[in-house]
């Protein structure tokens, strides 16, 4: 299962991310989220109600966070859950993606 | 009732006149006694005075009723003792009057006997017998014990003490370190009862006593329940604790005593065809031509042929401790047969059987055994323009010559009937060129550059993947982390993050070996073109998905240490060069060198030994592990140079003038021809010539 919303203001997106992070969300978040964030300056990431993530998932993350920055918006994901935190740092995202992302 | 005066003057005369003034009697009714006769004193030290005891003899004694007490006193400074008359005590030093003390002691002194087990005190007058108590035994008088000699008077009440005394035993358990067994310590104890010996009435008893001594037994229960507390549980010997428990003598018993684990053995292999490689001098047909395949060079075995069975390894039984815990056998490792080209392995892994006709080659690192059959390349005539270069994974036999410009490259062994010139030569382990080498360059036993870069890469690749696999593993026991897609497509989303965080040196490394393999492809067979195939499409070029599961990993893992093995690792066959003629030649050899005929103006550079039964003529010539050489030098005086390291030696039956050898940093030239030089170095580093 996997929702999500999206909050926007002049300068930012905020999207509301809930349920699996997976191989099945890919074609949601390649199609009707990417296009419509990447009109804002900045993108946030709302992690907090995701519950679980597979390889797929964390490589649409890194693939959605490189375009993103190459198209000059500043990304950020947010309050990650720790057991979604975990797999994180056991495939150390953090340095693939940048410190700054999950500041 | 006697009277008699001591008295002390410069010589007896003397001292008896005074005793007889004193006295006041005259000489015929005393008795003299000289005590000490005086004299020069000890050593010369002072003199001393004489001594003598005068007694008034019985009979007169009424004529002198009383003697001037006040006289006596007056004379003191004189006197030494003054013994009047009364109950004269005996002085135990003067001779008479001791025997008469004697005499009086007797008549005046008390008895004690023991009669049947009672003590009889008997005394008359003022003297009372003494008595010295037992030792061990406690005697009581009077309801007192007795600790030393004392005397005893009739109504004293004597009594041994008859209760028992205890010692009681002392003992512990000692477990050894590996709690095989259990050792009780045991001092035994007893309970020790005196009685009284009869014993005949003397003055002075020294009271005799036996004693009887019971052993105090052990309780096993408390035995039994020391050992429980202890956690001894296992191989306790009931026999041994009885016999511990109930031992009158001090001493060590084994109680309790674990199994120790039987150790089983390790795997075992067996080879079925010939490792070592023979040798034998080519014959001479009877036409004159040599016949080459007299040479056995190399073992060869044939399509099918089993090359090596494995014996399992027998598992050891395991034991146990006195604690009841298991002891478990040494790990027994078994033999893995590892397939290299050529090879199959049975499936059981019992087995490894050539594929096909060739040299066998066997490996083995601990516990792995690596075996391959290198195929073998026979070439009919020279190698020409016509017939090419040769490169071959193998071995391989030229029957001709190999012409100028031309290149013969093996990764086995190279057997060349004819002669070399002008043409490159590269064997991995060894070369036989039966014909003259004119102006050729020859490699023996170098490893190709490519394999020596690649090496390093996949040592790295191995541990690397290893520790690939171990983080999979961690990770698919997240609880947040969903295997779903894994499942379906593969490892490869997966690896392409790991690959770009965690695993970002492993990812340089398989690029780097993916860029040398595609530099190095003409030199790479099916075996290495299939391994860099799957390294590339497994990690780097996930169009398939990459690798689907850890077991596939795993086997790409294991595949890139066989490979590796394959190639590094001990030599398994020698590394040689066996040469006929060599002119205006450079070689290099990783082994031993041997020349037939001899060399002239070529530059050899071998590892291991240069040996020539002919003449070393001009160049320069390099072994390791030293020369020995018939002739070396020319007479026109090209200049011809021997060269070993500090610790080996040249030998030469024959060295012409100008030639120079060296040995380490010192070198020689001789002036005028020798023979039988035998150069090396001595103890402090001089240069030794014969």
């Amino acid at each position: 299962m996997f929702a999500y919303q999206i909050h926007k203001n002049e300068t930012e997106a905020v999207v509301m991310l809930e349920g699996d992070f997976d191989i099945d969300s890919g074609e949601m978040l390649e199609e009707d989220i990417l296009p419509v964030v990447s009109e804002y300056d900045q993108v946030r990431l709302n992690f907090g109600e995701i519950y679980f993530v597979d390889s797929s998932g964390i490589g649409l993350i890194i693939r959605m966070v490189d375009e993103l920055r190459e198209g000059g918006r500043s990304v950020k994901i947010e309050q990650i859950r720790p057991e979604v935190m975990e797999v994180f740092e056991l495939l150390q995202i953090r340095e693939i993606l940048g410190e700054e992302v999950f500041e | 009732m006697e009277r008699s005066v001591i008295t002390r003057a410069k010589n007896a005369e003397i001292a008896v006149d005074e005793a007889l003034k004193l006295l006041a009697v005259p000489r015929e009714s005393v008795q003299i006694e000289i005590v000490d006769p005086g004299g020069r004193g000890m050593l010369g030290l002072g003199n001393r005075l004489t001594v003598v005891k005068v007694t008034v003899l019985d009979i007169p004694a009424a004529q002198t009723p009383a003697a001037p007490s006040s006289a006596q006193q007056e004379l003191a400074p004189e006197t030494l003792e003054t013994a009047s008359s009364g109950p004269a005590k005996p002085v135990a030093s003067y001779g008479r009057a001791d025997e008469e003390a004697a005499r009086e002691t007797q008549e005046e002194s008390g008895e004690i006997a023991i009669v049947n087990g009672r003590f009889r005190i008997a005394a008359s007058g003022g003297r009372l017998p003494l008595l010295t108590p037992p030792a061990g035994a406690v005697l009581l008088k009077n309801g007192v014990p007795v600790g030393s000699k004392v005397s005893v008077a009739p109504g004293d009440e004597l009594e041994l003490d008859t209760s028992p005394i205890a010692e009681p035993p002392v003992w512990r358990i000692e477990l050894d370190e590996a709690c095989l067994r259990a050792e009780m310590h045991v001092k035994p104890g007893f309970e020790r009862r005196f009685s009284l010996v009869d014993s005949k009435a003397q003055p002075h008893l020294t009271v005799p006593v036996t004693e009887t001594r019971a052993l105090m037994p052990i309780d096993e229960a408390e035995v039994r329940g020391r050992l429980k507390d202890m956690g001894v549980v296992f191989g306790i010997r009931a026999a041994a604790i009885a016999e511990a428990c109930r031992s009158e003598h001090p001493g060590t018993f084994v109680v309790a005593e674990g199994a120790p684990a039987v150790q089983g053995e390790d795997g075992k292999f067996d080879t079925n065809f010939e490792t070592e490689t023979k040798r034998t001098s080519p014959k001479s047909r009877e036409d004159g031509t040599i016949d080459y395949r007299e040479i056995v060079e190399f073992p060869t075995v044939i399509e099918g042929q089993v090359l090596v069975r494995t014996l399992p390894a027998k598992p050891g039984r395991p034991g146990r401790d006195v604690m009841d815990r298991p002891i478990l056998p040494r790990q027994v490792q078994s033999i893995a047969l590892a397939a290299g080209e050529g090879v199959s392995v049975s499936e059981d892994g019992r087995r490894a059987v050539a594929m096909r006709q060739g040299m066998p080659r066997i490996k083995q690192q601990g516990y792995r055994v690596h075996l391959s059959v290198l195929p073998k390349l026979e070439h009919r005539g020279d190698v020409d323009l016509k017939s090419g270069n040769i490169r071959f994974r193998g071995d391989v036999e030229i029957s001709g010559g190999v012409q100028n410009g031309m290149k013969v490259e093996a990764f086995g062994s190279i057997a060349i009937r004819g002669a070399v010139s002008g043409a490159a030569v590269d064997a991995s382990y060894s070369l036989i060129a039966s014909g003259s080498l004119i102006g050729a360059q020859v490699n023996v036993g170098r490893r190709s550059e490519f394999l020596d870069q690649v090496e390093p890469l996949m040592l790295e690749i191995a541990s690397q993947t290893q520790l690939l696999q171990s983080a999979i593993e961690q990770l698919s026991q997240t609880a947040a982390f969903k295997l779903n897609d894994i499942e379906q497509g593969g490892l490869g989303a997966l690896l392409s993050v790991l690959l770009r965080g965690k695993f970002k040196g492993l990812h340089s490394v398989l690029s780097r070996f993916v860029e040398l393999a595609a530099k190095n492809e003409t030199q790479m067979d099916e075996e290495w073109k299939e391994y860099a195939g799957s390294l590339k499409f497994g990690f780097l070029d996930l169009r398939y998905g990459g690798f689907r599961n850890a077991a596939e990993l795993d086997a790409f893992r294991r595949r890139t240490l066989e490979i590796t093995e394959g190639f590094c690792g001990p030599q398994d066959r020698p590394v040689f060069a066996e040469l006929q003629y060599t002119h205006n030649s450079h070689i290099y050899c990783g082994g031993d060198v041997r020349i037939g005929k001899g060399a002239y103006n070529a530059t050899i550079y071998c590892q291991g030994k240069l040996e020539t039964a002919g003449t070393l003529r001009g160049g320069v010539y390099f072994a390791a592990k030293g020369m020995n050489v018939k002739e070396v030098g020319a007479p026109g005086g090209v200049s011809t140079k021997l060269q070993v390291p500090e610790k080996s030696a040249i030998r030469a039956a024959r060295v012409l003038e100008g030639t120079v050898v060296q040995i380490g940093r010192r070198s020689f030239q001789f002036v005028e021809a020798a023979s039988n030089v035998h150069a090396r170095l001595g103890s402090r580093e001089e240069l030794l010539l014969f």
